[in-house]
């Protein structure tokens, strides 16, 4: 159980970034939620309410998934994978469908989750218990393995179609096999079968995709008025909403890409360019730093945990996170072609911030219980006091 | 190991977001102004704010012209279908999108026809449609149409609407149904936003507005919107003088968008008026006032969220003409039967009383009547009364007469056997026999040619050119009516040239308004008042006393002339019609009101071809003042295509005489004048 020792053994800077991050968010998300009407007689949505009672709800489960050992949790990877690929084929078969992406199960009270959401979560656990294995990631046969456990439910999640949440798996996949210690020979030959494979995945995308990388390339040149408000319609909105937003922003609450309606997807997806515009580079800038503290804070967990599993648990949910935050900021910035994911912490979204909490109580259980390589005199009065009793 | 790759992939998490970093430092930084700029110009819109052009009234406050209310009903593509305005981002999409729960309609079942070449659709009787309006790269635009089975597919509740509307309107639901996809189409084009209202039916009735306005459910997509449009509350009462309106068109707009500098743009001063002819051309300023403007915030639907700054409209002033509306309603009917012209002047002031031109058009009707009007040989849109190039024929020996009584040269008498022999040449008397032994006066009553001959020959060229122009012959009177004649009035006449312009012909042309103007100096002792026809101008439609003045360069001139030279052209101007022989004695023959006429008549000769033969195209006048003993009103009549028979005294005179008869006393200075407004 846990006690006031494990309390002071969280990973403190961990949990003050995500608390930081959350706090810092959600003013902007409850500003992202109004929508304009005619006569400017605008409303609301429910969001901000319902996303603080998804926090809530959110920081309780987190508080859940500290109590058993990740160890124990690594020991059961292949249930929660196998259950969250049950949880991908009942969406497949029994799904419901917004903005034309299936991915969605609906449940009573108006309840909607993205088990595409958890899976990134198990798969993450399931990939670290089978690298963790020694030498397990020298072997090509191995890490095309890994690829394989990868690869099931992201082609899942990318027939849904949610190519998007498909592709976070794969910085975090990445990342857990060269920290397994993969041979960069076999890391090299990889990248070369991506850059080959890369003319076959374009067949495989569907119009709707293809027309977002196209949008991506061509941005920047001269338009016409349809394409405009066509399928240049969010790219340009963002980066005007962002731009607009200069040194400091235009203030909280006062955006008016955002008050009148011209960004859209702006409490989940754009929420980072509203950010932008009410708070300038400034805010910007808050968010970015906040991020690359997560990430040092997650990595240093990683760093210092003695074992493979929980160093691999660490890496790849900091990956998903922080991979996730920069192709979220990334792409509202014009730097990626449009997908739709959100931005960890800080969008609305049940399921989204259900997995990031889920996936940060995963990280800080690793912080918790790793086993230390140097001992500070207290805790080795400590584990002598342990042993004596 | 491992350690090394955290930081390895620290560093790559690092490196990414510091590209974040430069790329929001440029956008933010570098283009934070261009995008700021970007941001208002979408969310901010001035709004053009119309006030009603003013109105034209009389001097005794009849309304010529107003502007009112009428009521169009117009479609808005975009409020067609629920579906549409949530999908409006795609332009591609955004028509007539049917979703796949709503019931379609088949346009087969309905046997309708509808066919689009370039811009425009066609709706065809009764067979089967093909519509085709595709984009740059040949996808089709529009998804009204089923592309596997070329079924058109519209909303049901679009025809159930229509159907209504012909109900209610009479209009053929046929041709409704194509203005609502004209509509569609220009929004396809994105030639006009989806969410603007184009009007389908104009100008309907109370009855049809309520309904549509209180059963927005059954007329989705359909809404009634108000324009201005001008009318003539009175009737056709001076048309001429009033003028019409019409759109701007390609050099009004460039005209204004240099003026404004663009704004509030093309297509909002396309919608704009402008007079075309008349008062509403003259003073097209003064009315239409200016314009006020409104700086509104709009959402990405644009619609108005607030008025972040207003500059209110300035509302023009009445023009109050110095017409009185009882004299020319009598003035119009009297001209009514006749092509020609008729004009009445206060002598005393100048002021137009009454002008009218005979045949006349009704400016309500302008639109709808105009290919007629245009197409018209006797031309009712021309204002004979200001541009008419008539000859003047008799009337002009009053200039003749008062030329050598001023020089004194005029014969005490002078004998007239009917012809006149100048050099070579024998010019004849109108009376075959001659008038025998006539002095001025009498030789006015009977329009003696050849005692006018000598008079010309004795008062010299000189004399009678310039007393003619003195008179205001030969040159515009001035009048606020655009696109005034000035008449012509030869520099030099010798020999025969003079004997011709001694009678008022040869190279002689005035206008009626000429005419009038020259026998009212006559009338106020020669003095010579500008004629007028804009009185004040007022506070916008507001019945309260006059506001200014019109500022008038022009002042009344004394001609100097003699008073015996005066007396003895007004006595023969009383022989012509009070004493029997004279040539408007038989016009007004039993004439019974309290006052006495003067006036002259006169026949002028003029050809113009018809199917190629010269044929005599007479000009009839009627010249003069009332009454006799205190002149008050001076006035010209002038009635074209006279037949070879007929002659001012027989068709010009009769016409003054029923107006005279019916003359408000009080515009002859018999009865005190009325206080207030007739209407």
């Amino acid at each position: 159980m846990i006690g006031i020792r494990q309390v002071k053994r969280l990973d403190w800077p961990v949990v003050i970034t995500l608390v930081a991050l959350v706090v810092f968010g959600w003013p902007f998300m409850k500003s992202a939620s109004y929508r304009s009407g005619p006569d400017g007689q605008g409303y609301y949505t429910s969001s901000p309410q319902k996303q603080v009672i998804w926090i809530v709800v959110g920081a309780v489960l987190a508080l859940v998934l500290l109590i058993p050992s990740y160890r124990a949790l690594s020991e059961v990877s292949l249930i929660l994978y196998l259950g969250g690929l049950a949880a991908l084929v009942i969406v497949m078969l029994y799904g419901h469908a917004v903005h034309g992406a299936k991915s969605w199960i609906k449940f009573p009270f108006d309840v909607q989750l993205q088990p595409s959401e958890f899976v990134k979560i198990t798969t993450v656990i399931a990939l670290a218990r089978y690298l963790s294995v020694e030498n397990k990631a020298k072997r090509m046969g191995n890490v095309l393995s890994a690829l394989a456990i990868a690869a099931v439910p992201l082609v899942m999640i990318a027939a849904q179609p949610d190519l998007g949440t498909a592709l976070m798996l794969v910085p975090a996949t990445i990342a857990m096999i060269l920290v397994a210690g993969a041979r960069l020979k076999h890391l090299g030959l990889l990248a070369a079968a991506a850059v080959v494979f890369l003319p076959v995945a374009w067949l495989g995308l569907n119009p709707t995709q293809r027309s977002r990388i196209t949008t991506w390339l061509r941005q920047g040149r001269k338009l016409t008025q349809a394409e405009r408000v066509g399928q240049f319609h969010h790219l340009i909105q963002s980066k005007v909403a962002i731009g607009s937003g200069r040194w400091s922003g235009k203030g909280l609450g006062k955006g008016t890409q955002n008050k009148l309606n011209y960004l859209g997807f702006r409490n989940t997806d754009f929420v980072f360019a509203v950010i932008c515009e009410e708070a300038g580079f400034l805010g910007a800038n808050v968010i970015i730093v906040l991020y690359l503290v997560l990430a040092g804070a997650g990595l240093s967990i990683a760093r210092s945990c003695r074992e493979p599993v929980g160093r691999l648990i660490a890496v790849g949910v900091v990956t998903l996170f922080v991979a996730q935050g920069f192709v979220n900021i990334a792409m509202t910035v014009g730097l990626l072609p449009i997908v739709g994911v959100t931005l960890p912490f800080v969008s609305y979204g049940g399921s989204s911030t259900l997995s990031s909490f889920a996936g940060a109580a995963l990280l800080l259980n690793v912080g918790l219980r790793r086993p230390k390589i140097t001992f500070s005199r207290e805790e080795l009065s400590d584990i002598v006091g342990n042993y004596r009793r | 190991m491992h350690k090394r790759r955290i930081a390895v992939l620290f560093g790559t998490m690092v490196a990414a977001f510091l590209a974040v970093e430069g790329r929001l430092f440029y956008l933010q930084i570098v283009r934070g102004e261009h995008y700021a700029d970007y941001a208002d110009r979408q969310r901010v819109a001035l709004v053009p704010l119309n006030v009603a052009r003013a109105r034209i009234l009389t001097s005794d406050g009849a309304v010529l012209a107003e502007d009112k209310l009428a009521f169009d009903i117009a479609v808005v593509i975009g409020k067609l279908d629920p579906a549409t305005e949530r999908r409006i981002r795609n332009p591609l999409r955004r028509l007539f999108y049917v979703g796949r729960t709503q019931k379609l309609h088949r346009i087969e079942e309905a046997s309708w026809k509808v066919r689009a070449e370039g811009d425009k659709v066609f709706v065809e009787g009764f067979s089967r449609l093909e519509v085709e309006v595709r984009d740059g790269h040949g996808r089709p635009r529009l998804d009204i149409v089923d592309r596997r089975t070329g079924e058109f597919l519209l909303p049901d509740h679009l025809i159930r609407s229509l159907g209504r509307l012909a109900v209610l309107t009479g209009e053929p639901r046929d041709e409704l149904l194509k203005k609502v996809l004209g509509a569609a189409f220009d929004v396809a084009r994105l030639r006009i936003p989806v969410f603007s209202a184009v009007a389908v039916i104009k100008g309907v009735g109370y009855e049809t507005v309520a309904a549509v306005d209180t059963r927005p459910d059954e007329f989705r997509g359909f809404g009634v919107r108000t324009r201005s449009e001008r009318v003539a509350p009175n009737g056709a009462l001076a048309p001429h003088s009033v003028g019409y309106l019409s759109k701007f068109n390609e050099s009004d707009v460039r005209a204004a968008m240099k003026k404004y500098r663009g704004w509030p743009g093309r297509s909002y001063f396309m919608n704009l008026r402008i007079g075309r002819a008349g008062i509403e051309k003259a003073m097209d300023d003064v009315l239409r006032g200016e314009f006020g403007m409104e700086c509104i915030e709009r959402d990405h639907l644009n619609r108005r969220q607030g008025v972040l700054a207003d500059a209110p409209a300035k509302a023009g002033r009445d023009v109050a003409l110095t017409i009185d509306s009882r004299l020319q309603r009598i003035v119009e009917q009297a001209l009514n039967d006749v092509t020609g012209a008729a004009v009445f002047i206060d002598v005393r002031t100048g002021h137009i009383l009454a002008i009218a031109s005979s045949p006349k058009f009704d400016p309500s009707r302008f639109r709808q009547d105009y290919p007629t009007l245009a197409a018209d040989p006797d031309q009712p849109l021309w204002n004979r009364a200001v541009r008419g190039r008539l000859p003047l024929g008799s009337v002009f020996k009053i200039v003749t007469a008062l030329a050598a009584l001023e020089a004194d040269r005029v014969p005490t008498a002078s004998d007239c056997d009917g012809t006149f022999r100048f050099g070579r040449r024998t010019f004849r008397c109108h009376r075959r026999y001659g008038h025998g032994r006539l002095e001025l006066t009498d030789a006015i009553k009977y329009s003696c040619n050849v005692f006018f001959w000598r008079t010309a020959l004795r008062a010299g060229e000189g004399a009678v050119i310039d007393m003619a122009r003195r008179l205001g012959f030969g040159r515009k009177t001035g009048v606020r009516i655009p696109r005034e004649y000035g008449g012509k009035l030869p520099l030099t006449a010798s020999g025969g040239e003079l004997l011709n312009l001694a009678i008022g012909q040869g190279g002689l042309q005035v206008t009626p308004l000429q005419a009038a103007q020259m026998v009212a100096a006559v009338a106020n002792d020669g003095v010579l008042m500008p004629v007028k026809l804009i009185g004040d101008l007022r506070p916008f439609d507001t019945d309260g006393p006059a506001a200014t003045a019109l500022p008038d360069d022009r002042k009344p001139r004394d001609l100097g002339l003699s008073k015996r030279s005066l007396d003895a052209v007004r006595l023969g101007l009383y022989k012509v019609i009070n004493e029997y022989g004279g040539t408007g004695y038989r016009a007004f023959q039993d004439f019974d009101r309290p006052f006495k006429v003067c006036g002259k008549t006169s026949t002028a000769e003029r050809t113009a071809s018809r199917d190629g033969r010269v044929v005599q195209d007479n000009v009839g006048w009627f010249v003069g003042y009332a009454p006799h003993e205190k002149p008050r009103v001076g006035f010209a009549v002038a009635v074209e295509h006279l037949s070879g028979s007929q002659g001012g005294g027989s068709t010009a005179a009769p016409i003054a005489r029923q107006v005279l008869e019916a003359i408000p006393l009080d515009l002859v200075g018999l009865e005190p004048p009325k206080q207030g407004g007739q209407e």
